[in-house]
Parts: C-alpha cells; structure tokens; sequence
C-alpha cells in the first residue's frame, strides 16, 4: 500500500511538473512582448527594455521558469497587469464563488443521477427506465449555458423567482448569494446528472448480474440489502471514476456558466484576463485548475484503492 | 445498411443527423435571407410567415443564421475529429507495434492530455492564439488526439495477437503493410464509433466557445454567438435564446444517437461503455 501509495506520489509531482512546463511554454510562444503589451504601442524602446527587466523577461527561459515555479511553491503566483495586486489574493477571492458553485453542482448532480441511475437498473426496460435515457440523452445533448439561459428565462424573467444573474457577495448576504447560485449550479449540474445517471444504470445493472447477487438474493436477502449493500458498493467506483473526471468538466464549465449568470468566479476572471490579455492570471488560474484535475483524480484513485481491496493486491 | 437501420438508436440519430446536415448544404445556394443582412426596421420580431423563427436585434433573419451555423458546427467537427484521428491513429499504432518505451512516452502523455477538459485548452489556446474558428478547431483538435490514441492502441494490440496476423507476418508481409492491410481496417469499427460521439462533442465546445467570444467570429452566424447575442434581449424576444439551443442540442442528440446506433451495431461489446 505504502509502495503503491509512494509510486503515484511521484507520478503526480511529475505531471503537475508536466503541466506546468506546457502552460508556461504555451505562454511564451504567444505572439507579441508582454511588456510592449503592458505599456501599449507609444512606449519608449527604453521603458519596453525598462519593464522588461523589472519583469525579468530578459533572463533565459529555464531561468524564468525555475523562478515562476520556485515563487508558485510559497504561495506567490505573481501580479495581475489589470488589477495591480497579487494573482493569489484574486484567486482565493474567486474562489469563495466557483468553490460553491461546483460543489452545489456535484451535489445536485450526484442527488438526482444515483438515485434515477438505480431505479432505471431496477425497472430495466419499463418506463422509468426509458425516461432516464430519455433524459441522459437530451442532457448529453444540451449545453449547460443554454440550460443557464433556459433557466433563467423560466425563474428569472418569468416566475421572478430569482435574479438574472450576480452575486450579492458572502458578507452582504449568506442567504442570498446561496440563492444566486442554485441557477447556475442547477445548470452545471444537469448536464453531468445525464453522464452519472447512465453510468449508475449500466454499472449497475452489470454488477446485478453477478453470481454473489443471486448469491445474496437466495440467501433471503431483502432486496434493498442486495441493491444497496451488495449490487451499489461494487457498482460505484467507475461512477466515481467519472465523478473525478467531472469535476475538471464542471470546473471549465463554470468558465462559461459564471459568464451567463454573471458571476465573479474563477471562470469569471480567466474569461476578462482573456479578454484585456492579463496573461499571468490567464497562466495562474489555468495552471491551478490543471493541478486541481489532477490533485482529484490522485485523489479518486487513492479512493479505489479503499473501496476495492483487489486493486491494493494487484 | 439494413442492419444500421434496424436500431431504433441509429435510425433516430441519422434522421436527425441529414437534416442538420442537409439544412447546411442548402444554405450554401439558399437561405430565405441573407444571413448577415440587417433590417432595422424589422428588428427584434417574434416568428412569423415572412420570418419564420423571427430576427435578431439588427433585424437579421433567426432561421436563415440557424441554417450558416450549421455549417460552422459541422466543419468545426469534421476538422476537430480529423486532427485527433489523424494524429491519435497514428500515434495508437505506433504505440501498439512498437511497445516498450514509445508506448510508454505515447500513454504517458496522452494521460496528461486526456483529463485536461477539452474547453479550458481551447480557451487557453485560442486567448493565445486569438479567437476565430480555425483555432478553435485546431484547440479541440489536439485535445481528441489521446483519445483516438489511447482507443487506437488498445484495438491494436488484441489484433496483433491474432492468428491471421502472425499467418501474414510468417508469410513474409512486412510489419507497415500488416498495419494498412490488416491491423487499421480491423480497428476501423470502435474508430468510426468515436469519432461521431467527439464529432458532437466538438459541436458543443464550439458553441461554448462562440457564445464566450472565442469561436466564430462576427458577421458570420455561429449558434453559441447567437444564444450570447439573444441573452440581451430575453426578456422581449424570449425565442432568440430558444432557436439557437434547439439547434445545438438537436445537432448533438442526432449525432450522438447515431454514434450509441453504430456502436451497438458495429462493436456490440462496447454497449454501455459511455
């Protein structure tokens, strides 16, 4: 277990390395100086090679690396050209949005696919079961900002339930900023409810046909005890495989959903560094979404291991 | 071709898929209007005989933007799917023939790749690059290349194993042409599989892309740009955020159902591996 345990240590130490070095490539290659970009196309050649060197863009590359991810280790991800302060006080105040906001998601999409997921596994071929297809196909089939939108058309515009869009912001008002992102989370969350719940079925209704659940059931089991007990337990890890991988979707979905409901998230941030060519934050904020998928599927992996003693022993 | 149509799954998915696909080839010789021609005395109209889905905020016709986007959803899909199946296919096989450490580096990287969501690497790229729909098809693209690699290898090697391959290769067939002649068309199945189900994966990215202002660029229509447009006008002109999602989804659904159609056909063993 330690060995194993150790093993995927390294390998995610060196993939988030990996990471690292692309973003910070990709970056570099990008057409145009990032200190001519900063002081705009009037600048003296003085002030570009001036600013240059504050930015320590004039050192070699490994050099400049080696000093971006030595800085990254402490906690400093540098400064935004926009807002003049630390990328990592931006971060951590967006985060206080796209946090809850993804994990609203998870919650909601987990609340409704399990429970669909096991009732279409129980009623193979019946209508409840073709109404879970029905719906994992149509949310396959939508995009979660038009969800969004659709949302907000429906409890926004015309039941007046909730706001269009923003955020009241924690301090203000607790109720109200959970309030401002049950829409965009119901959103995010729809569309991977289709993913899970189809995933719960067909897992599930492999695992019912196993021998030990005929098993079970011959033994005088109640069939709640031979589903939940028995059929879910064995049924959950690829679920939960692609729950990990979720979180990298719902993550860059928030990119788009903290857009339609105007949001200041994470998603929020990178979508205007975009847009005013703010590329330390662009290169900060990808980076830690990158290490948060990977820190999470280390993590779903570990989480393997504790539900299914054969992968400890292989 | 009966057997394809004997799905229920496949029959739906290619009656839905021809007509988007249909709607998009007549566009190049006929839309009712000209999609990019405003008419501001006509702006904002609900649908109608003269306007069947209504016009935009400029007055531009819904159904005849409806009908160009469709061409743009369906090159960014055959681009994006032929990048990653042209790159995957041939970074699979050499994985899978030469074993050892390629394959290592190949599966390695193509790990790193493929949990990476496919939207925040397009939006990387094309905030690098610059918006416009050739970055957008080459950003999604690069990030399908794993997963044709990784399914590319894994169909290659149980091939390999088999009798008529070792038959061929005792029989003097060289290793490359082994690969053209038996091993590809052999793969060909899951391959064709896969490519329409990220075929309408990148019909969704595209639209994400274009509503954020990344994709498509103005004049021309693309159905993400349309739903971002109408998002301004929700409130008078709630059929503007209505038309172009129905597009979307529907494109996705049709292709979608034709991919779950021709893998429960094709590869019967992959049913319910999505």
């Amino acid at each position: 277990m330690t060995t194993y345990l150790v093993k995927r240590l390294i390998v995610l130490i060196l993939t988030l390395l990996l990471v690292s070095i692309v973003i910070f490539v990709v970056m570099r290659i990008i057409p145009g100086d990032p200190a001519q970009i900063i002081l705009g196309i009037q600048a003296t050649p003085e002030a570009v090679a001036a600013l240059r060197e504050q930015l320590g863009l004039d050192r070699p590359l490994v050099v400049q690396y080696l000093s971006w991810i030595g800085a990254l280790v402490k906690g400093d991800m540098g400064h935004s050209i926009n807002y003049g302060v630390s990328i990592s006080e931006l971060v951590i105040q967006r985060l206080t949005v796209t946090a809850p906001l993804t994990l609203l998601a998870v919650l909601f999409s987990v609340a409704i696919s399990i429970p669909m997921g096991i009732y279409a596994s129980t009623h193979q071929n019946r209508p409840g079961d073709y109404g879970v297809m029905i719906f994992s196909q149509i949310g396959l089939a939508i995009p979660a900002f038009w969800a969004g939108l659709l949302l907000i058309l429906l409890f926004a515009v015309h039941l007046n339930w909730f706001a269009s869009g923003g955020f009241p912001g924690w301090s203000k008002s607790f109720s109200g900023s959970i309030k401002s992102l049950l829409l965009p989370a119901v959103a995010l969350g729809l569309i991977r409810a289709a993913v899970l719940a189809r995933l719960t079925r067909s897992s599930l209704l492999e695992v019912l046909r196993e021998d030990y659940i005929q098993t079970a059931r011959s033994k005088g089991l109640g069939e709640r005890v031979v589903i939940y007990k028995h059929a879910f337990r064995n049924a959950v890890i690829p679920v939960l495989t692609i729950l990990g991988l979720q979180i990298g979707q719902l993550l860059a979905g928030a990119i788009i959903i903290e857009q339609v409901f105007f949001l200041p998230g994470l998603g929020r941030l990178v979508y205007l560094a975009i847009n005013q060519r703010d590329l330390p934050v662009v290169q900060a904020v990808v980076l830690l979404i990158a290490s948060i998928i990977v820190i999470v599927n280390f993590l779903v992996d570990l989480m393997y291991v504790l539900l299914d003693p054969r992968i400890r022993l292989e | 071709m009966k057997r394809f149509f004997r799905n229920r799954n496949f029959s739906i998915g290619f009656v839905i898929s021809s007509i988007i696909v249909t709607g998009a080839l007549v566009s190049f010789v006929y839309t009712p209007y000209d999609p990019t021609a405003m008419d501001i005395r006509h702006r904002l109209q609900g649908p109608s005989q003269t306007h069947w889905l209504g016009t935009d905020h400029y007055g531009r016709d819904v159904f005849s933007r409806i009908m160009q986007g469709a061409v743009n959803s369906i090159i960014v899909g055959l681009v994006a799917v032929s990048i990653g199946m042209g790159f995957g296919v041939l970074l699979g096989s050499l994985a899978g023939y030469a074993r050892g450490v390629p394959d290592e580096v190949i599966m390695r990287l193509s790990d790193l790749l493929y949990g990476f969501p496919a939207v925040l690497s397009a939006i990387l790229i094309t905030s690098v690059f610059g918006p416009g729909i050739i970055n957008s098809m080459v950003a999604i693209g690069i990030f399908y290349i794993p997963i044709f690699s990784r399914l590319t290898r894994a169909s290659s090697l149980s091939v390999w194993e088999r009798d008529y391959i070792t038959a061929a290769r005792a029989a003097g067939r060289s290793d490359s042409s082994t690969m053209f002649r038996h091993i590809l068309p052999n793969i060909m199945a899951p391959l064709i599989v896969q490519g329409t189900i990220q075929f309408a994966v990148a019909i969704l990215a595209e639209a994400g892309l274009s509503y954020l202002g990344l994709g498509t660029q103005p004049p021309k229509a693309s159905w993400g740009q349309m739903l971002q447009e109408a998002q301004t006008f929700m409130g008078t002109s709630p059929g503007l955020a209505v038309f172009p999602g129905l597009a979307i989804g529907l494109a996705v659904l049709g292709f979608n159902l034709l991919g779950d159609g021709l893998r429960d056909t094709l590869d019967p063993k992959m049913t319910g591996a999505r």
